[in-house]
């Protein structure tokens, strides 16, 4: 006989499976704090290379200023501005996805105990058939 | 209304049912859309124009999710861009990489809007998609939007001087990167519609939030007239050729799109709104509640109650004689049934008539036996099957 209750369950966690369970069963493998490190790290890396492709873009645009005011003053004050503003994009951006990836572990630690919680409940089943 | 709602809800059951193949469908014809506005555009490598390519790169693209379509088309970008010129092709390169870097990395589900801002800017209705994605999204698509115009407009600055990279002769690498760089990057009209875009989302999206009646078609018709203010405004400071005729039609059409958004989306009924005070032992609340509108598409169903396959069909002929015939004979069985007594006693009579006769047949069964044991006996007595022989 087909018990309803075990297609129910079997169905949900399939469909979770399928979906969002990949990515989360991924996720739950780490700690809070080493996946939420891992992303910055990344984020770090990232940032630096975009913030160097902005500058060179700046740099593109105003290149001909540049050239003009090449006195040793205005090199080393653009200098600091550089080096302020790449601390400054790469701590909000590491603030940024600490928050970020944090809760998205979070959420997804909960979806995976719901399908665990899920998974007991099913070996209940197949344990009580067996008797 | 209500035909409007029928029809919301058929739409829904037809999502439902077909979600798989419409989502399909959907990537397909946009990755289409776009690959095609881009050969139109700059298409300056003939290899990647072909019809064959653009079909072949959709197709790929309809089986990956969205943010392939927006890197392929990047990718598209930057080829016919390197058949032009190769410090165009850095600086092009440096803004997508900037671009997936700081944003698209991170939030790669709403990167459809950034390609669907371009298209919405070729069709002449830009204001569509920040008002649209404001009302179904949240105050983060505002950056997606600003993205999104800046390809646009890097496009539109690629296809403006293509013509002169083409004829200027020995062309430096660096020469061309920082002209490039200057003409698209320091382009005020960009700049004043990325502000546009971030404005409108913001505003959309705040209004929207907002306790009031009427909030989505308030925030549509805000965010529709605020596009075409800012940017007029903007425009005349900043010294901008801006076309308002059709600015103003891209607006009518992003006012009736947020209309039919909020019907598919927020549909409620304000003149059945309730307003409830409650407390706790912390606080006071002051809730407004307002009903859903939902009108469910009707099932026609029919539902035979007396089926009979002898009875006669609709296409025959009734004949009248017959019909009286019958509904005589059906009053007679009704009358008969209608006394109770009179029935009672027809049923005992019968009964008992039933009785007799089972009597008289049984009796009548001894007799006949009793008489043929007779009339042997009487016959042996008489000697009169002797006589007979």
């Amino acid at each position: 006989m087909i018990d309803e209750k075990k297609v129910k369950l079997m169905t949900r966690m399939a469909s979770y499976e399928n979906n969002e369970g990949r990515e989360d069963l991924k996720i739950s493998a780490y700690y809070r704090k080493d996946y939420a490190s891992i992303h910055m790290v990344y984020t770090i890396i990232w940032v630096t290379i975009g913030y160097g492709c902005l500058m060179l873009l700046i740099g593109f645009c105003l290149f001909d200023k540049l050239m003009e005011s090449s006195s040793m003053s205005t090199v080393m004050t653009l200098g600091i501005g550089v080096v302020v503003g790449y601390f400054v994009v790469v701590i909000a951006y590491s603030v940024a996805t600490h928050t970020v990836y944090s809760k998205k572990h979070q959420i997804a630690r909960m979806r995976v105990k719901k399908y665990n919680h899920d998974l007991t409940r099913l070996l209940k089943i197949y344990e009580k058939e067996k008797r | 209304m209500d035909g409007i709602l029928e029809l919301k809800g058929q739409l829904q059951k037809i999502y439902a049912q077909y979600s798989k193949y419409i989502d399909k469908i959907i990537q397909f014809v946009l990755a289409v859309f776009t690959f095609y506005m881009i050969n139109d555009n700059i298409g300056f490598m003939h290899m990647l124009t072909n019809p064959v390519v653009t079909l072949g790169l959709s197709v790929v693209c309809t089986f990956l999710p969205p943010v392939f379509t927006v890197l392929l088309a990047a990718a598209l970008v930057l080829g016919h861009v390197y058949s032009l010129s190769l410090g165009m092709l850095v600086v092009t390169a440096l803004v997508f990489l900037l671009m997936f870097i700081f944003y698209l990395r991170l939030a790669p589900k709403t990167s459809i809007v950034v390609l669907l801002m371009p298209l919405a800017y070729l069709l002449k209705i830009p204001a569509v998609i920040p008002i649209a994605a404001a009302l179904i999204g949240s105050a983060v698509y505002a950056v997606p939007a600003a993205l999104g115009t800046i390809a646009y407009y890097l496009i539109h600055q690629i296809k403006d001087s293509a013509a002169a990279i083409q004829t200027a002769e020995g062309g430096n690498i660096l020469t061309d990167m920082i002209s490039f760089a200057k003409q698209s990057l320091t382009s005020k009209e960009m700049w004043l519609f990325v502000i546009v875009d971030i404005i409108c989302v913001l505003t959309v999206y705040g209004i929207r939030r907002c306790a009031i009646a009427h909030a989505w078609k308030f925030a549509t018709v805000v965010g529709a007239g605020l596009y075409i203010v800012v940017s007029a405004v903007g425009g005349a400071v900043l010294d901008v050729k801006i076309s308002y005729g059709v600015w103003a039609i891209g607006a009518v059409v992003s006012i009736v799109v947020g209309f039919v958004l909020e019907i598919l989306f927020f549909c409620v009924d304000y003149s059945r709104c309730e307003s409830l005070q409650y407390e706790d032992d912390e606080y006071y609340y002051y809730v407004k509640a307002v009903p859903k509108v939902g009108v469910t598409a009707s099932e026609k169903m029919v539902k035979r109650i007396n089926r009979r396959e002898d009875i006669m069909n609709e296409s025959e002929i009734i004949d009248s004689d017959e019909l009286r015939k019958r509904s005589k004979k059906k009053q007679e069985s009704q009358n008969s049934h209608s006394n109770p007594v009179k029935k009672n006693n027809l049923a005992y009579a019968a009964s008992e008539k039933n009785q007799n006769r089972t009597k008289k047949k049984s009796s009548s069964d001894k007799t006949n036996t009793e008489h043929l044991l007779l009339t042997r006996s009487l016959r042996k007595d008489l000697n009169l099957d002797e006589k007979r022989k």
